[in-house]
């Protein structure tokens, strides 16, 4: 389904250069630096809380669906229903049927991905039922018909002056650019709704398999209040949430709020277990957990099943370099940023969503060093790269499978195989030598030469440049000259494969040389203003 | 076992780093009026929410008190339209957290869901003896008790940081949350 991106553009590379040259979404984006060591504080701060999170993370992989059975036994006995999803359309039409028996028409909803994933406010809104984001950052995105742009903080990439435009259009009258103002403003406007739902819709962080608990966290405390007054909860819940035990939450759920916002605890925390109970006076008297699968029980025993591991912290968008210039609607996706970048085309059911998202990575490692549960993320986007070369769907390939014998096609991890971050990246402590053949080839041997002098360095930089921008038929502009360097420096090599490259050259790009060099812009650095 | 003075001390660090006020510990026996005099003050002249009945408050006496300061509960018959008027909950607590100065309050048929979450501000009664150390001990002891349908584990007023990221502070929920502790001798 279509929605509004702040960014257009038809592929990734056009977005992204018009998220660098929007100097409102650039300047909004900056406040994501707040956000920036949140992960490296997990790390130092309590590095056997991740290890064991990490740990706790995988305990349901070997068996996802056992697991998902016995956290459905344990949701029935608690006396919700339980439902399983294959397909996104299942979803909708699950809970579709579920408001049309109970004669909801008023839908209030706490944030969440997996209803993102399935486009459940669109759906339901074709079938005549209202769903209002109570979420203050998915209620702005609901009102501008945008998608979250970052999995935690969702209009991040709006500043206070636009959101206080857009609401103004809402509320009838100019609301000032003031973030008081502003909440204060939506607290009136969403309490109307809150009191008005009759059926409360949420997703969830963890769903317990032994006490068939929901466990939801925000700060606003909206999905208390989602689950309050309604008469029907629906729960919309990816099967990968799933956790053994409730005591697994004391390490798994500090990882997960300091990864997302540095916090030690989230000021609200919704622990649903079972509907509203003989004798209480308010709560839902229907308990509903969709299991949504989508895909992702088909990962499971594949090169790409740690992914499964994911808590939805967005620490790996805080410090990608990449999301942190071009913003979520870069990738035109539900998710975003590195975890995005994987996650979408592994849950295509074609193949074909997201296929050029695995390209927009520099490698530079930041994501898996950031993962709390310490996903190899740069591992799995060089398989996925290698994986995307031929079409159809990624996840259920015999190529990804973990058994994969030698010789099949697969990618060899840049490590060894090493699962924990940091080691499946080339950095200088840990990189061995690349070796090209058993002993160095000739070519290599000169290009060696050539290199170890920093004259032989500069004259082939000059030589490469050229030769480039002769293939390409044209230079990008000057690096320095700020938005224009955004546009368009890059062209396919698809266009201009030469000398039977083609099958190398079909998913690369071709980066344009700058005018002048970093060599030149040095010396030339007190001019410049550096 | 960490002896309850420092349990409270740490409390008091993390509750201030939530921007959540404590009071106390003051004795059971002026437990009542503390908490009419406070949730007085935080009402301003407006109405007060209170469990039907509540372990921590009856048997400190502050559940009469709030009858005194005209306090309402579930037993009135537009129970939500009187919750979205009050100008303060006040509920008891009787399983809290040290390390994040965390309050676990329990649903049951005397425990509304709404009381401490609907009401502008969040007014909570703690004994010192139902704090635990930290996250760990606190999920124990949730789980020894049973769930309950509803556990809402409040650290801190409603917040968001979805403008710009700055925190700001009541977009659906309590605008502040005052925890007066009573001292206690028995531990839970």
């Amino acid at each position: 389904m279509s929605h509004g991106l702040v960014t257009p553009g038809t592929t990734i590379g056009e977005r992204a250069a018009a998220a660098i040259a929007d100097p409102g979404l650039q300047r909004a984006l900056r406040n994501l630096d707040t956000r920036r060591y949140t992960a490296r504080a997990v790390a130092d701060g309590m590095p056997e809380r991740k290890d064991r999170a990490a740990a706790i993370r995988r305990e349901t992989l070997g068996d996802l669906e056992g697991w998902v059975k016995r956290a459905s036994t344990a949701l029935s006995g608690a006396g919700a229903q339980v439902h399983r999803a294959a397909t996104p359309d299942d979803v909708n039409r699950i809970v579709i049927g579920i408001a049309q028996r109970a004669g909801a028409t008023r839908v209030i909803k706490s944030k969440s991905m997996a209803t993102e994933e399935v486009d459940l406010v669109e759906a339901l809104g074709a079938a005549g039922i209202r769903a209002i984001e109570t979420d203050l950052g998915e209620y702005i995105v609901q009102v501008a018909d945008e998608r979250p742009s970052h999995m935690i903080t969702p209009a991040i990439h709006k500043t206070v002056d636009q959101i206080a435009e857009l609401l103004s259009r809402v509320s009838g009258e100019a609301l000032p650019a003031d973030h008081e103002a502003i909440t204060e403003w939506a607290r009136a406007r969403l309490r109307e709704e809150f009191l008005l739902g009759d059926l409360g819709v949420t997703g969830a962080n963890f769903v317990t398999a032994d006490t068939g608990t929901i466990v939801i966290v925000t700060n606003e405390g909206n999905a208390d209040l989602c689950t309050l007054i309604p008469r029907v909860h629906i729960a919309v819940v990816p099967v990968e949430k799933v956790i053994p035990r409730l005591s697994d939450l004391a390490d798994l759920l500090p990882v997960l709020t300091r990864s997302a916002t540095g916090q030690d605890i989230s000021n609200y925390l919704t622990m649903v277990t079972g509907p509203r109970r003989a004798g209480e006076v308010d709560g839902p008297e229907e308990l509903h957990v969709v299991f949504l699968d989508h895909g992702r029980l088909a990962l499971v025993g594949t090169e790409y099943e740690d992914m499964l591991a994911c808590i939805r912290c967005g620490a790996c968008l805080n410090v990608c370099p990449v999301f942190r210039r071009i913003s979520g609607h870069a990738y035109d996706a539900v998710y975003t940023g590195p975890m995005g970048k994987i996650l979408t085309p592994l849950l295509s059911a074609t193949g074909e969503e997201g296929r050029e998202l695995p390209a927009a990575s520099t490698l530079c490692g930041a994501c898996a060093e950031a993962c709390p549960v310490e996903i190899p993320l740069v591992d799995l986007l060089v398989r996925l790269r290698a994986d995307l070369r031929t079409s159809g769907p990624v996840g259920q390939r015999a190529s990804a499978r973990r058994s994969t014998a030698p010789g099949e096609l697969n990618v060899t991890p840049i490590s060894s195989g090493g699962r924990r971050p940091g080691e499946g990246m080339a950095t200088a402590a840990n990189a061995t030598p690349l070796q090209f053949g058993r002993r160095r080839s000739r070519p290599w041997s000169y290009w060696a030469a050539v290199w170890s002098t920093p004259r032989g360095y500069r004259v082939s930089a000059r030589v490469t440049a050229r030769a480039a921008s002769l293939i390409a038929g044209r230079r990008a502009p000057d690096a320095g000259s700020g938005a224009a360097a955004g546009r368009a420096a890059a062209v396919r090599w698809s266009s201009r494969a030469w000398f039977g490259t083609r099958g190398w050259s079909a998913s690369r790009d071709l980066p344009l040389p700058s005018v002048r060099g970093f060599r030149d812009r040095w010396r030339n650095r007190k001019a410049e203003g550096w | 076992m960490t002896p309850i003075s420092e349990l409270v001390a740490e409390f008091r660090v993390a509750a201030a780093a939530h921007s959540m006020t404590v009071h106390g510990p003051v004795t059971p026996a002026a437990a009542p009026r503390t908490v009419a005099d406070l949730t007085r003050d935080r009402a301003a002249g407006g109405t007060v929410a209170r469990p039907i009945a509540d372990p921590v408050l009856d048997e400190l006496g502050v559940t009469a008190a709030l009858g005194d300061l005209g306090a309402f509960s579930a037993r009135v018959s537009d129970w939500f339209d009187a919750l979205a008027q009050a100008a303060v909950g006040v509920t008891g607590v009787d399983l809290a957290i040290a390390e994040t100065a965390t309050l676990i309050i329990r649903t049951d048929s005397d425990r509304p869901r709404g009381t401490h979450i609907v009401p502008t501000r969040h007014v909570a009664v703690l004994p010192v003896g139902a704090i635990v150390a930290d996250l760990g001990e606190a999920l124990a002891a949730v789980q020894r008790s049973g769930m309950p349908s509803n556990l809402s584990w409040v650290s801190g007023p409603s917040r968001t940081a979805d403008l710009e990221m700055r925190p700001t502070i009541g977009v659906h929920g309590p605008i502040s949350v005052d925890v007066i502790l009573v001292d206690t001798e028995t531990r839970r």
